[in-house]
């Protein structure tokens, strides 16, 4: 699935846009959780906003950050994620919601 | 290719710049044509091992060589060292303070992650010198 349907879908408002092939999704707001559990080709979903979870992104090889209820990113983040082409969304939804809608879209 | 040594500092407390070291490490393996999976092995078990720096210790390094075989990487720090280092592996076992938590960080799945992801690890800390963590990733393919 392209990261370009699912932005339309869940109308998700861009931080930094961007479109890739991607094939799962995780919720979590532990960074090394994520590191250590996330598969690659995956969109993560957190409620964390500062400038480190654009280096967990690059790391892990996350296709986009989602970040649900109603958070906002720092303005760092925002500035890192354009400086190392990492896409982030965010959304008023909450992550039970966004992840809902994303496995009954056939995301895993 | 023969053998790349390169050294990267890391920064106390610097959250700014956390995760340049191994962003370049990363960076330098992706063009020396490492498979995919690899780096992200590599980018993984480095990022943790400079994070537990950046949260933990004192200012430090990572240290890496590159050959077509392997990538060899220490992160050494100047402490306080890690009293009980069998504890320390433990997923979940975490001493980071309340502040950091906020951040995301201090799951306690630091440690086990670079083990987790690498061919190879050892962790050698002193009390209160310092902590070497020494990890090796083995080129898995696409030689
Ligand atoms: N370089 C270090 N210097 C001092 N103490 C360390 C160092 N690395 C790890 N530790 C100790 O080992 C504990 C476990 O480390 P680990 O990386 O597994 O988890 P964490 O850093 O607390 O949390 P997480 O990595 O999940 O964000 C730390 O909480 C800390 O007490
Ligand atoms: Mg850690």
């Amino acid at each position: 699935m392209r990261i370009s349907e699912i932005k339309e879908k869940l109308n998700l408002t861009v931080v930094n846009d961007g479109d890739l092939e991607f094939e799962n999704g995780y919720v979590c707001d532990l960074l090394s959780v994520v590191m250590g559990k996330i598969q690659p080709k995956s969109v993560w979903l957190t409620v964390q906003t500062h400038k480190n979870i654009v280096a967990v992104a690059k790391m892990a090889e996350i296709c986009a950050i989602i970040i649900c209820d109603g958070f906002s990113p720092d303005e760092d983040t925002v500035e890192a994620a354009k400086k190392e082409g990492v896409i982030i969304f965010k959304t008023e939804k909450k992550s039970f919601e966004v992840a809902g809608l994303l496995y009954n879209m056939g995301v895993k | 290719m023969s053998e790349i040594k390169l050294s990267f500092d890391i920064k106390h407390n610097d959250f700014d710049r956390a995760g340049s070291a191994s962003s370049s490490l990363k960076n330098s393996l992706k063009q020396l044509g490492y498979p995919p999976e690899d780096i992200r092995r590599l980018a993984i078990a480095s990022y943790e091992a400079e994070m537990n720096v950046v949260v933990h210790a004192s200012d430090g390094k990572m240290e890496a060589v590159i050959t077509p075989e392997m990538v060899d990487v220490w992160v050494i720090d100047g402490g306080p060292g890690i009293k009980n280092v069998e504890l320390a592996m433990q997923e979940g076992y975490s001493t980071a303070p309340d502040k950091i938590r906020e951040l995301g960080f201090g799951a306690g799945m630091g440690l086990p992650n670079i083990k987790k992801n690498s061919d190879f690890f050892e962790i050698e800390s002193k009390v209160p010198d310092g902590t070497k963590v020494h990890f090796i990733i083995r080129r898995k393919s696409g030689k």
